[in-house]
């Protein structure tokens, strides 16, 4: 690791335009990340790249910004009775355990086929996890669309209930977002699993969240708040870890972090005016749109092994730039619907409550 | 009403300032300084890895306090009435939950 880092500590030059580059997807991203609980950090790493950061301090850096960020935002929504911390905390301890070991077989892959290898392996995770779960939440969000007529509550999934009745002693711990008890048993893979999706795309919670709702059977809100915990455990951990090899430019951290604190706070106020299923569609679009992104790169990846004809130069920088752009339609096409969500939700509140409209103007 | 709502946002405007020079100081202090900073947080080993998470965590408080207050200032807040429902029906679980048992005594 050293060595790495000797090869890798090579930090940037800022100016105006980086600072202005990153202040915008970090709060975008932080955006995203208040409402669904994760999600906004996964151009962040290949942003950064794109600016020169070399890769290591790019994902340490993208790590180090997170966790103050799922701290701010988890605080704001258990003000809002949204999260879950024990829940949280339990999920989180697994997850952690799932990132070192994530990263473990990460370096063994670089180690044994290169970065071509560990690029492949990066997007083939991408594209199996998003194309079975991304579709499945949609498929979701879709149904709930149309069945929601107003109902508060969310149905649990079958697979929940069923989990739920499995009693298995003296490990049935009760969660207030389940309001039933659960076997922590059935936790710690799903937290291990998330973990392991951290360390390879960055972004656990599109299995996270997804894994609350349909397997112990968490409403959707309160899936997404939970899972902002689950962050800052696994990036203060991580942050750690990197930071112990000097990987984290905190310049770059520090800029990010103005934009997403603002982000996330707008994210988090939007979860109050909508109902679950919101969570569960943009959480749906942006794991298909990025799922999209990724598969345009694996012909590429390929080519670099060798498993399919070489490509030529032109087509592979017309892939990497389309792939990039697609991945920024994704966050911004989330951080469009919650801003719409928020604003449909404020103008809504302001019309029924005309008084309350009144003073606010009087002041 | 009007009295009490002025004050509050009275008291809002000042904490978001308070938070905003803060922050502000901070980051000036870090950018001013970056050669050196850059060099003690990129050592590596123990002492070195504590500074960027310490920094993290103190930018959480008065960068995420100052843009808390922030959208406040800016009359972007939560549904009062979301709040006020879950705050009812969180009441109500407690209530049923403390309810005392009758005692006989001698």
């Amino acid at each position: 690791m050293q060595d790495i880092t000797q090869e890798a500590v090579k930090f940037i030059d800022l100016n105006l335009i980086t600072i202005a580059y990153l202040f915008f997807v970090g709060f975008v991203g932080g955006l995203v990340s208040g409402f669904i609980g994760s999600g906004g950090a996964f151009v962040l790493t290949p942003g950064m790249m794109s600016l020169g950061v070399p890769a290591l301090v790019a994902v340490a850096s993208n790590m180090c910004h997170k966790f103050p960020k799922a701290l701010v935002g988890a605080i704001k929504r258990a003000k809002y009775g949204q999260v879950d911390l024990k829940l949280g905390l339990i999920f989180g301890v697994f997850a952690e355990a799932g990132v070192l070991y994530g990263v473990h077989i990460q370096e063994s892959i670089k180690r044994s086929f290169g970065d071509a290898g560990s690029n492949l392996y990066v997007s083939a995770a991408f594209v199996l996890v998003l194309g079975i779960v991304g579709s499945f939440v949609m498929r979701d969000a879709i149904k709930s669309l149309k069945d929601s007529d107003g109902q508060e509550e969310e149905k649990v999934p079958k697979l929940a209930r069923r989990l739920q009745t499995i009693n298995i002693p003296g490990t049935m711990v009760y969660f207030k977002s389940l309001k039933a008890k659960i076997s922590v048993l059935f936790i710690i893979p799903l937290g291990f699993a998330t973990g392991m999706l951290a360390a390879t795309i960055a972004v656990g919670g599109f299995l996270g969240v997804p894994g609350m709702m349909y397997v112990l059977g968490a409403p959707s809100l309160m899936a997404s708040a939970t899972e902002l915990v689950v962050a800052f455990v696994m990036g203060v951990g991580g942050s750690f870890k990197y930071a112990l090899s000097g990987l984290v430019d905190i310049r770059l951290v520090m800029i990010i972090l103005a934009g997403s604190l603002f982000g996330i706070q707008l994210g988090a106020i939007g979860t109050t005016y909508v109902k679950g299923y919101t969570i569960k569609l943009v959480m749906g679009v942006i794991m298909i749109t990025v799922l999209f992104s990724r598969a345009l790169m694996i012909p590429v990846y390929l080519s670099e092994l060798g498993l399919i004809q070489t490509l030529q130069e032109s087509t592979v920088k017309w892939l990497k730039n389309g792939s990039f752009a697609i991945m920024i339609f994704a966050l911004l096409l989330g951080a469009f619907i919650v801003l719409r969500a928020l604003l449909k939700g404020l103008k809504a509140e302001r019309q029924s409550t005309p008084q309350a409209a009144l003073e606010r103007s009087e002041v | 009403m009007g009295t009490s709502n002025k004050k509050l946002r009275k008291g809002r405007v000042a904490k978001m300032f308070g938070y905003g020079a803060l922050t502000v100081g901070f980051y000036t202090a870090v950018f001013a300084n970056q050669s050196a900073v850059m060099l003690s947080f990129t050592k590596g080993g123990i002492f070195a890895a504590t500074l960027p998470v310490l920094t993290a965590f103190f930018l959480s408080f008065s960068h995420g306090g100052f843009t808390n207050y922030f959208w406040q200032v800016m009359g972007i807040e939560a549904s009062k009435k979301k709040i006020q429902r879950r705050q009812e029906q969180k009441q109500q679980v407690e209530r049923e939950q403390i309810r005392p048992q009758p005692r006989l005594r001698a």
